[in-house]
């Protein structure tokens, strides 16, 4: 029951990044340039997605336990760190907070400047215009919706692949990662507009901690180890490594504090 | 472009994508993790359960990561 929940809650939250990701993109490509070419490569990337999942989906089934729980694991693993590594620096103050409406703002720039190069000048004139371009839309909306939507929902799919087959629960992992799916693209589809009100950080810190948590588990198991008392080990883990990140943090950002406050001190010479 | 610098992009490209996809930004926790997991293989083949060393391997991997983040910012 435990692990079910845990799963879930892993599952869902880290789903729910990849979808803010892709969501983000999606959203300022179609609100800026055609949503008709934009929905198109969303179909397109999902359709090479079900046929990815298809077509491997049974060969992992297929696969010796532990020695998939070693390279999931281990890849997890490093996943999670990375993601975990990025939280830290940005807590602290060592890296800028990917901010989402920057990025919103970013990538509608970028996709204005293309309308205007072209000498389009305003979102209506787009349309049309892209009405008459590739494949009767618009290559550039295609390509950057098919590319976000491919890339997280690749993601996502690996996910719920090693979530779901570690814990032998592939279709609770599927209803978290749909659920996830639903709520931020029902979220997107309300409210129309940036994904700036979801705080980033504080998602990825908590995804970065989960990931780490069953990568270290599965890893370790799937590389011979046995853990004390087995799953019950992750109620120890999770919290264990939420401490550690979160203390590192504390230190890292006393630390930057008193090196700027090191350097604001005027130099006193007699 | 011939048929074959074709080929050599895309796989050039292909490799790229996978790089970044897991190794990311530093690849001192891919090394660190790698070493974790064969530290705890290798003790596994001895007959001795070392859950222990994947995590201190890694957390050390972690810290020499953000150290180079600082000495960068300095």
């Amino acid at each position: 029951m435990t692990t079910s929940v845990v799963l879930f809650i892993a599952a869902f939250f880290a789903c729910s990044v990849e979808a803010v990701e892709a969501t983000t993109v999606v959203l300022a490509v179609g609100l800026t340039r055609s949503w008709k070419s934009t929905r198109r490569g969303v179909f397109a990337a999902v359709a090479v997605l079900v046929a990815i999942v298809a077509a491997l989906g049974p060969a992992i089934a297929h696969l010796p336990l532990s020695p998939l729980r070693l390279v999931v694991g281990g890849l997890l693993l490093i996943f999670g760190l990375g993601w975990l590594r990025k939280a830290i620096l940005r807590a602290s103050g060592y890296k800028a907070l990917h901010d989402e409406a920057a990025a919103y703002a970013t990538l509608t720039a970028e996709a204005q400047g293309l309308n205007n190069a072209s000498g389009v000048s305003s979102g209506a004139d787009a349309r049309q215009q892209s009405g008459a371009g590739w494949m009767g839309g618009d290559a550039y909306s295609f390509t950057l919706a098919f590319k976000s939507v491919l890339l997280e929902g690749m993601e996502v799919a690996f996910i719920v692949v090693t979530f779901g087959a570690n814990a032998h629960n592939l279709g609770l992992a599927s209803i978290a990662a749909a659920a996830a799916i639903a709520l931020i693209v029902s979220v997107a589809f309300v409210v129309r507009g940036p994904l700036s009100k979801v705080p980033e950080n504080t998602i990825k810190f908590s995804v970065g901690v989960l990931l780490a948590s069953f990568g270290t588990f599965w890893g370790a198991e799937g590389a011979g180890a046995t853990w004390p008392h087995s799953d019950a080990s992750l109620l120890v883990l999770i919290p264990a490594i939420a401490l550690m990140a979160l203390g590192t943090v504390g230190v890292l950002r006393n630390y930057r504090q008193s090196n700027e406050k090191s350097s604001l001190t005027p130099v006193v010479t007699s | 472009m011939s048929g074959f610098q074709r080929v050599k992009a895309m796989a050039r490209g292909f490799g790229m994508f996978w790089w970044d996809f897991i190794v990311g930004e530093d690849i001192t926790i891919a090394i660190g993790v790698c070493l974790g997991l064969g530290a705890v293989a290798i003790f596994h083949a001895h007959r001795l359960s070392t859950w222990w060393a994947l995590p201190v391997l890694w957390l050390l991997a972690l810290f020499v990561s953000l150290a180079k983040v600082l000495r960068k910012a300095r």
